[in-house]
């Protein structure tokens, strides 16, 4: 539902972030909170915890690597260090390719780094633990098993991504 | 007198010559011989007449009148020559002195012939000169031959003659026969031959008579043409023969040449026949130029008045153009102000609305340039989300920088904010720009009609002067043209008169030529018949052209 | 416009890499396992030689401009595989070379990739050429007819 007008995107999160703020300043004091990174897959929300992301990168060129499965692209630099990309799309299943400007988290998954690949971010902010609700049951697919819980953003439901099991299962084959 | 006549002539002048010739000195011969005989003769006989008088004596003198051999006495004794003369024939006679004393010759009257005298050569020889004598004498008018000796006496005085002698006719005889029979045969002979080469020559001159008439029928035959295609026999390797070559190859000249000749005179004919048609035509196109240029003079003349009515209507039309012309040059004056204030109207209108477009133009700019502070902000947005991800990480100090990041990120939010504010101011003053434009336009539009409706009444106007103007000018055109025009036609006048001279000339030397053409096909007729007395190969020809020449002949 | 030099004189520099392109990707490939490089003619192939993008699993690749004839062996066995001409060699200095990150090491290793370079051109790609040949059964004896 993209009006007639340019940069509808920022009409929302600029909504949104005013509900969240309002909510923020309530919870800032007393309640614990956890850093998420909020980002945007296949046009759904997910975030990563933050201590999880390293670095939000810019969308940049990906070197392809003979040999590697889908879900992962290839390698990309950053500031000399050569570092592995993986496709959050095609590991959670979700439509679509994952193609030109999408911006790469660079993520810590065990003791594994890798960079992620992903549409866009959404934001960076302290969520209150309160906020966190268990996964949803309905939750179908491939993507089920790597969601952690639900982010209640006031606005729409963040899926928290668990986001070892994903490196895990990204080494793994 | 005919070469045949000629020669046989010749012929039977040499043979008869040669003959008579060979008769004659064969004859000669004869006779000399026959004299030479008779001479010895006569010395044999003289001989024997000396013996036998010297037998009768020794000495010889004269005693008493009267001749002595010794003791003999001669006069009037003739047993001594009588004597000679039944020996021999002859006569024979002794002298004494000059007179004959004892012969046996017989005078024409009949009688011994003593007592005669000697004349003549002997007489001088013996008696003179005393010397013997021998040859021929005619003794009572018949020749003789004779032989005289002198008697001498002791003394050697000449004291008289001895002499015989026989009568030529008798040696002659032979030789007068012979002679006789020689002619004759010289004679038969001579007229044998002579028919002989008569015919002889005949035959060998027989081409040469045919030459001739052959000749003679090129000249002089039936059709009375010289017929140069006669030709001779000239088969034979002598020097008739090459005659005949030598005229066969000069007829042969002579019908080309006249063939040539004839082929010219068809030449000249053919282009006499060509000028003459030349002139002919010329002539025709002369007469049609001659009636051309009077109709021109007349269509000229006409020219000319008609000419002078249309400069006189011309000027009519001069002055009622020159006062429509004033009046169209006001109002064209007065709907040329109108446009003028109108062209400001729309001027200033067209003016407002391109800066009204302007506008708009740097409405977009501002957004491109919105569109370089949005990405900035989106960068510093990260640099935001980077920063607050650190804050997180660094506990307490890290709070202060992540209150730090989120300032940031305010700010780049707040940039977003006014950006799309601009954004939407922009869209607003685009909008009223369109509105404006619209309206503007509208107006324009209006603005634009009345232009172009004052324009068009001032192009009519316009249309009006310039037709107006157009007339005067064509008018007074009109009345230049007229002038020109009758400059034009006296000119054509002139140049007419010029025509018409030529013309004259041009007939002058049509005639000249006509003339010409005429003599050269007389002298081409001429030609024609002179080659018509020839005739060869050609002959049709000759004839023809003939025809031709006096075909042409009678044209012109 | 080949990798910018490495200099050479510093400690720990080695090895020698063969850079040629294959594609849109940069690879180095270790030149001292390389036997021979010879030109290559279409006209008469030698025996077994595959082409590298198909050796190491790159799917389609532009036609070759220059090819050439990579011939490395192990022992009786030759493996020949047809490359683009080689841009360069290199000297890799070892402090710049990097593993591969541990999620595309696997997967790498099994095509002989075995470290990368960064550069402006790219990353490039180390290569090990015997591993290729092995962990992709390349390898052909020699007086093989098949």
């Amino acid at each position: 539902m993209e009006s007639e007008r340019e940069t509808p995107k920022s009409e929302r999160i600029l909504s949104e972030i005013r509900l969240f703020r309002e909510r923020e300043k309530v919870r800032d004091v007393d309640e614990p909170m956890e850093k998420m990174v909020i980002f945007r897959v296949a046009g759904e929300l997910y975030a990563f915890p933050g201590r999880n992301v390293m670095e939000i990168l810019p969308a940049m060129e990906i070197s392809p690597i003979p040999g590697t499965p889908p879900c992962i692209p290839g390698l990309i630099t950053v500031r000399g260090e050569i570092e592995s990309v993986l496709d959050l799309r095609s590991i959670l299943g979700l439509p679509g390719l994952s193609e030109g400007e999408g911006q790469i988290l660079l993520a810590r998954g065990g003791s594994i780094r890798s960079g992620v690949l992903i549409d866009s971010v959404e934001d960076v902010a302290d969520v209150p633990l309160s906020a966190i609700f268990p996964p949803p049951s309905t939750l179908g697919g491939g993507a089920g098993e790597f969601v952690a819980g639900r982010i209640d953003m006031g606005c729409g439901n963040v899926l928290l991504l668990d986001t070892d099991r994903i490196f895990v299962l990204a080494a793994a084959p | 007198m005919k070469i045949r006549t000629k020669f046989t002539l010749l012929n039977i002048v040499l043979v008869t010559s040669a003959v008579a010739i060979t008769t004659i000195v064969s004859l000669a011969h004869i006779h000399g011989d026959a004299v030479e005989r008779a001479r010895a003769v006569q010395e044999s006989h003289l001989r024997t007449f000396w013996t036998l008088l010297k037998g009768k004596g020794g000495t010889f003198s004269v005693r008493d009148g009267k001749l002595f051999a010794g003791d003999y006495l001669i006069n009037g004794n003739y047993e001594l020559p009588d004597k000679v003369k039944e020996l021999f024939g002859g006569t024979a006679t002794i002298f004494m002195g000059e007179k004959r004393v004892s012969t046996n010759m017989i005078t024409p009257e009949g009688v011994r012939a003593v007592g005669t005298v000697l004349e003549g050569p002997p007489r001088d020889a013996l008696f003179r000169e005393g010397k013997p004598y021998r040859g021929d004498a005619v003794i009572f008018g018949i020749p003789y031959f004779t032989a005289y000796d002198p008697i001498r006496n002791e003394a050697g005085e000449v004291i008289g003659a001895l002499y015989v002698g026989v009568k030529k006719r008798e040696y002659y005889e032979g030789y007068e026969r012979l002679k006789k029979g020689g002619i004759v045969v010289a004679l038969l002979v001579g007229g044998l031959f002579g028919l002989v080469s008569i015919l002889l020559v005949g035959k060998l001159l027989s081409p040469l008579k045919e030459m001739v008439q052959r000749l003679h029928g090129i000249s002089d035959n039936e059709t009375g043409v010289t017929d140069l295609g006669v030709r001779l026999n000239d088969d034979s390797g002598d020097e008739i023969g090459m005659v005949a070559g030598e005229f066969n190859a000069l007829l042969e000249k002579m019908r080309q040449i006249t063939n040539g000749v004839a082929h010219a005179t068809r030449e000249i004919n053919s282009f006499a026949g060509t000028i003459s048609s030349a002139v002919h035509h010329q002539a025709s196109f002369t007469s049609q130029l001659s009636s051309s240029v009077s109709e021109i003079s007349s269509t000229m003349e006409e020219f000319t008045s008609t000419a002078s009515e249309i400069a006189r209507h011309s000027q009519g039309v001069v002055d009622i153009a020159d006062t429509t012309l004033r009046d169209t040059r006001d109002g064209a004056a007065q709907v040329e102000t109108l446009t003028e204030k109108m062209g400001e109207i729309c001027d200033d209108n067209e003016a407002g609305i391109c800066e009204i477009l302007e506008l708009g133009k740097k409405s977009k700019e501002i957004t491109k340039i919105m569109g370089i502070i949005n990405t900035i902000a989106n960068q510093t947005k990260l640099i935001a989300f980077n920063a607050a991800l650190e804050a997180a990480s660094a506990g307490d100090a890290g709070r202060r920088f992540g209150v730090v990041a989120q300032e940031i990120r305010r700010l780049a939010d707040s940039v977003f904010e006014s950006t799309d504010e601009i954004e939407g101011r922009i869209a607003e003053i685009l909008d009223a720009v369109n509105r404006l434009v619209v309206a503007s336009e509208k107006s324009s539009k209006g603005i634009r009609d009345g232009l172009e409706y004052s324009t068009q009444t001032s192009g009519l106007l316009r249309d009006l002067v310039s037709g107006a103007e157009s007339t005067t000018s064509a008018a007074r055109q009109i009345s230049l043209s007229t002038q020109q025009q009758q400059t034009a036609s006296s000119q054509v006048l002139v140049a007419l008169r010029d025509i018409e001279e030529g013309v004259h000339f041009s007939s002058g030397s049509i005639q000249e030529t006509s003339e010409i053409s005429r003599n050269l096909t007389a002298m081409a007729v001429q030609l024609s018949r002179m080659m018509k007395k020839f005739t060869g190969p050609e002959e049709g020809m000759a004839t023809h052209s003939g025809h031709e020449a006096d075909q042409t002949a009678g044209v012109v | 416009m080949a990798i910018e030099m490495v200099d050479s004189l510093n400690e720990g520099s080695y090895p020698r890499l063969l850079v040629f392109c294959a594609g849109s990707l940069l690879f180095g490939a270790d030149a001292d396992q390389i036997d021979s490089l010879d030109p290559f003619d279409p006209d008469d192939p030698p025996r077994h030689a595959v082409p590298f993008h198909q050796a190491i699993g790159l799917g389609c690749s532009p036609p070759f401009r220059f090819p050439e004839v990579c011939t490395i062996s192990r022992g009786k066995d030759v493996c020949r595989l047809i490359i683009e001409a080689p841009e360069d060699i290199i000297c890799a200095d070892t402090r710049l070379l990097q593993p591969l990150p541990p999620l595309v090491a696997p997967f790498a290793l099994r095509r002989g990739i075995w470290a990368a370079l960064p550069g402006k051109r790219g990353i490039l790609l180390a290569l090990d050429p015997r591993r290729l040949a092995t962990e992709r059964n390349l390898w052909h004896t020699q007086g093989d007819i098949a």
